[in-house]
């Protein structure tokens, strides 16, 4: 009972997701022991009907509200990160997801077109950053993608990205 | 006659001119075209049109060998007669396939965010383990630390320039573009012989690097003991 308080409110006050390893040091208890303890909060939250829940994989768990109610916290909630974002500059980040770490002329070459100013933008935003310099002459910088990039799309990690063959599962091939 | 009528009656044609073929061309044209078949046209005629791009291309290389030709040609250079078209077709499929990628991925972003974190107006470090070693500050130590540094600091040497106002780049960055305007040629002891006070002349030596790297004036220095001439760019 005193791990469900505890968690809870640790949950409560930390900005952004906790590492279970935190938990597991703090409350000395094993990985599969915190796991039931989440899905126990989970259990108490949907018995009384509240509006968020306890989102963990693996490795993580943050305080979300549910997916239902979205439309109806909308003067509340942040601004969407790609409001706004153009087709270019989604391409953009596709490719940097799958290609990463890339070159700023790699991205071009697969684009057909300049791609400085969706590079930007995606930097801005905070889906990509520099990750390090090809070592060739001119030492031209590699973009990688970032963990709010991940965070964003629910992915644990860049190996866990969907392969881009799922993306065309349903309508190419028989 | 519309598109899809079109698509219908070149797809009629090549299978026509292919379904007796067997060479690997051929096979190659018939299992596309099968796979054509089984579309239904009304679904999306963006793809079809990559399918008949990519039947075209193939019977254009069909049709090449047909021709009477004075010297036997290879099948391979027939191939590298076409690279570049090959090479162009992938890179559209690559292209189309990030261009669907990107916008999958905005779709899945989309879905996430429908689940908010929950915010906090204060940042706490992140939670994860802490380091071992840890450098450990008593909180009385550290405020009288800090009482200290407030008290002292402006009698520390290095420390009396703090509370003086500086000079405002940008202003110096006006100043010098006036004054390179209307002598056309100065030199930067010509432009800190007027100023008041060090960090004037600092100023002034950061408005000359700004305006060099904006490409409003040209400055040069022969030697470290020379005058740095400056000048309006005209380029």
């Amino acid at each position: 009972m005193n791990n469900k308080k505890v968690i809870s409110a640790v949950l409560l006050v930390s900005d952004g997701a906790i590492d279970h390893e935190y938990f597991m040091n703090l409350l000395q208890i094993e990985h599969n022991e915190l796991i039931e303890i989440l899905k126990e909060i989970n259990t108490d939250l949907e018995n009384v009907g509240i509006g968020f829940y306890i989102k963990f994989d693996n490795s993580k768990s943050d305080i979300v509200t549910k997916a239902e109610i979205s439309e109806l916290l909308s003067d509340v909630k942040p601004p969407p990160i790609l409001k706004g974002l153009s087709t270019p500059a989604l391409e953009t980040l596709a490719i940097i997801a799958y290609e990463q770490p890339v070159t700023k002329l790699k991205i071009s070459e697969i684009r057909g077109v300049e791609s400085e100013s969706s590079i930007k933008t995606l930097e801005s935003r905070g889906l990509i950053e520099k990750g390090g310099e090809l070592d060739v002459p001119g030492n031209p910088i590699l973009y990688t993608t970032t963990d709010l990039f991940l965070t964003k799309l629910d992915v644990s990690s860049i190996g866990n990205l969907p392969t881009i063959g799922n993306y065309f599962g349903n309508s190419e091939e028989e | 006659m519309n598109n899809l009528e079109v698509i219908e009656n070149l797809k009629n044609l090549l299978v026509e001119y292919t379904s007796n073929s067997k060479d690997q061309i051929e096979n190659n044209l018939t299992m596309i075209f099968q796979s054509f078949e089984n579309k239904s046209l009304k679904e999306d005629i963006d793809n079809y049109a990559e399918f008949v791009l990519l039947g075209a291309s193939l019977f254009e290389l069909k049709a090449k060998r047909l021709l009477p030709q004075e010297d036997e040609v290879e099948w391979l250079d027939e191939v590298e007669l076409i690279k570049d078209k090959d090479l162009a077709f992938a890179r559209l499929l690559q292209f189309k396939a990030f261009t669907e990628v990107g916008i999958a991925m905005a779709i899945k972003v989309k879905q996430t965010e429908q689940e908010i974190p929950a915010f906090k107006y204060y940042q706490t470090n992140s939670l994860t383990i802490k380091p071992e070693i840890q450098y450990k500050l008593e909180l009385s130590k550290f405020q009288e630390t800090a009482v200290e540094v407030f008290s002292r600091y402006k009698t520390i040497q290095g420390f009396s320039h703090i509370d003086k106002e500086l000079p405002d780049l940008q202003v110096a960055i006006d100043d010098l573009l006036q004054i390179v305007d209307k002598r056309l040629s100065t030199t930067f002891g010509e432009l800190v012989s007027s100023v008041n006070s060090s960090q004037e002349a600092v100023a002034f030596f950061l408005a000359l690097l700004e305006a060099v790297r904006w490409g409003f004036i040209k400055a040069e220095q022969t030697n470290i003991d020379k005058e740095i001439i400056i000048e309006k760019n005209y380029e």
